[in-house]
This record gives structure tokens, C-alpha cells and sequence, in this order.
């Protein structure tokens, strides 16, 4: 039987990647991967995944200054913070069948 | 809030029900309670029934448990407002401030079991460093936590591991003392649904 918590992750990570938005699927790819989505917004999606504690307005004011509406920017900021939590749960899933073997 | 749009973008019947419950509750809704109510078809909705899967869920760690691994997981990642909403709820759900606080200040001589121990240890690691290893683990399970305990503890640290980001990202407004502890009564009542 799948497990109810991991299936109920997986539901949040393919409505962030794949359901409708005012972004485009590959551009919600890009943050949730950290992989860049135009330069003057990776700063402030960089630091989502790796220094959330460092952002601040001005990494906002220069991802706006790129056109990109706020509910877009909403977007790309939560697919940034479910991808770069993916991949710690990922990691720590697979060192935990290591460990079980 | 930061971007703007998550002050004065909700739809009329969402501010209204902020309005009611800032007149019955004496308080402003939290900014994580806010978050979730912006186009929660995006976001809050499929959130919500993780983290109160995870939070509330069926486990074998107990309610304060799992509060408590909110708690070393926000830490772990400095966030203020996190740290304090899940310190509260720890406090209140195990009846047991010293307790918290014991962890918190010191984890390796808390006066707590070693499985617990083990598992918060592993869970700050993942969260300072972004992975662990299959050692980290055996130590985990070296401690009598079984491989069901541990999927449950790393379904509070993804949940948070998450929710930590947005409330940086965007700029969730610290509560005082008296605010945690009723966003901590009212998620003991009503978890995260």
C-alpha cells in the first residue's frame, strides 16, 4: 500500500510543477531544479533554496524589474522551496534504504 | 508580507474572514495561516493536507514529538517565525516547557529518549547540510527508531524544510509570546487542514 504522507507529497510536487499557473511548466522546472530562470530572478531563487534567511526586497524589486508579475513570482519563489525540500527528502529516503537495506 | 499581492490579493470572502477572525480572536490570522489562503488551489491546499498528514498524521512519535521536530528543523534553518510557532506547540502539546527548551539548548544532554535523540540529530544535519548518509541512519535505527519512524520524521522536516523558505521568502511577521502560544492552541485544536 503507498504511503500516505509520500503520496500526498507527490500530489503537492506535481500540482507545483505540472498544473496550471502564470508561469510555464518549464519555467516552474527551472526553480523547482535551482537550474535558472533569467538572470535578474536566480539571485532571489538561489537564495530560496540555499539562504532563505539572507533574502531580502531588493531581491524582489530586481526579479520585478525583469516584467514578471508578483503571483508569477509567487510561483517560481514556492517551486524553488518545494524542489530544493525534494531533494533533501530524496537523499535522506535513499540513505535510509542504504541503511535498511 | 512580501510581494505585495500576498496583502491585498485575496478574493472579498477571504478578507472578510480574516476581518471576522481578527474580531473574535483579539488577533491578526498569522502570515502562515494567510499564505495558504492565497490562490490555495496553487499552494495552500495541497500543502495543507501534506503537513497535516505529517504533523497529525498516524505515527508512532507523538503529536509533541513531530512539534518538536518543527521546532530543530526551523532552527536549524534560522527562521524566527517557525522556531517560535513550533516551540510553543511543542510546549503546550507535551505539557512540558523545560522539556523544549532542554532540546533546544542542548540536544546532546536533553533529558530525552535516545531514539528521539537520534532522529532530531539526523534531522538537523539534513536540514544544515541538505543531505545524510546511510551511516547517519544506521545511527538512527541503532537507537530503536524503526524505518516507519524515521519516513514519519522526514515528512515533518519536508514539510518545514518548506514552509521555513516562504516564511523567509516571504517575510512572515515574528508573533510575540502570547501570539505563538495561540497559533499553538488553535493547531493542537485544529492541526493543519
Amino acid at each position: 500500500m503507498p504511503d500516505e504522507k509520500r503520496t500526498a507529497y507527490g500530489a503537492l510536487v506535481d500540482r507545483i510543477r505540472r498544473g496550471p499557473g502564470g508561469t510555464t511548466a518549464d519555467q516552474r522546472a527551472h526553480a523547482f531544479e535551482n537550474a535558472g530562470v533569467g538572470s535578474a530572478v536566480d539571485p532571489l531563487l538561489a537564495k530560496v533554496a540555499t539562504s532563505p534567511a539572507r533574502i531580502t526586497d531588493a531581491d524582489f524589486d530586481a526579479a520585478r524589474a525583469t516584467g514578471l508579475s508578483e503571483d508569477q513570482l509567487f510561483e517560481l519563489v514556492i517551486a524553488s522551496a518545494v524542489g530544493q525540500s525534494t531533494r533533501m527528502y530524496d537523499a535522506a529516503l535513499a540513505a535510509l534504504d542504504e541503511a535498511a537495506g | 508580507m512580501r510581494p505585495e499581492v500576498l496583502n491585498s490579493g485575496f478574493k472579498p470572502a477571504t478578507k472578510l474572514l480574516f476581518a471576522v477572525i481578527r474580531l473574535f480572536s483579539g488577533r491578526p490570522l498569522p502570515d502562515a495561516a494567510k499564505l495558504v489562503f492565497y490562490r490555495p488551489d496553487f499552494y495552500g491546499n495541497p500543502a495543507k493536507r501534506f503537513t497535516h498528514l505529517a504533523m497529525r498524521g498516524p505515527s508512532d512519535w507523538s503529536v509533541g514529538d513531530r512539534e518538536l521536530m518543527a521546532a530543530v528543523v526551523s532552527r536549524a534553518n534560522e527562521n524566527a517565525f517557525c522556531i517560535g510557532a513550533h516551540t510553543a506547540t511543542a510546549e503546550q502539546a507535551y505539557a512540558d516547557r523545560p522539556r523544549v527548551r532542554a532540546v533546544l539548548d542542548d540536544l546532546a544532554t536533553a533529558p530525552i529518549e535516545e531514539g528521539l535523540r537520534a532522529t532530531l540529530r539526523m534531522l538537523d544535519k539534513l536540514t544544515r547540510e541538505g543531505t545524510v548518509t546511510a551511516a547517519d541512519m544506521r545511527e538512527v535505527l541503532a537507537a530503536g527508531v524503526s524505518r516507519a519512524q524515521v519516513e514519519d520524521a522526514l515528512a515533518v522536516g519536508a514539510a518545514f524544510n518548506i514552509t521555513n523558505r516562504l516564511a523567509d521568502a516571504f517575510d512572515f511577521r515574528v508573533l510575540d509570546e502570547k501570539g505563538f502560544a495561540a497559533g499553538a492552541k488553535f493547531l493542537l485544536k485544529r492541526g493543519y487542514q
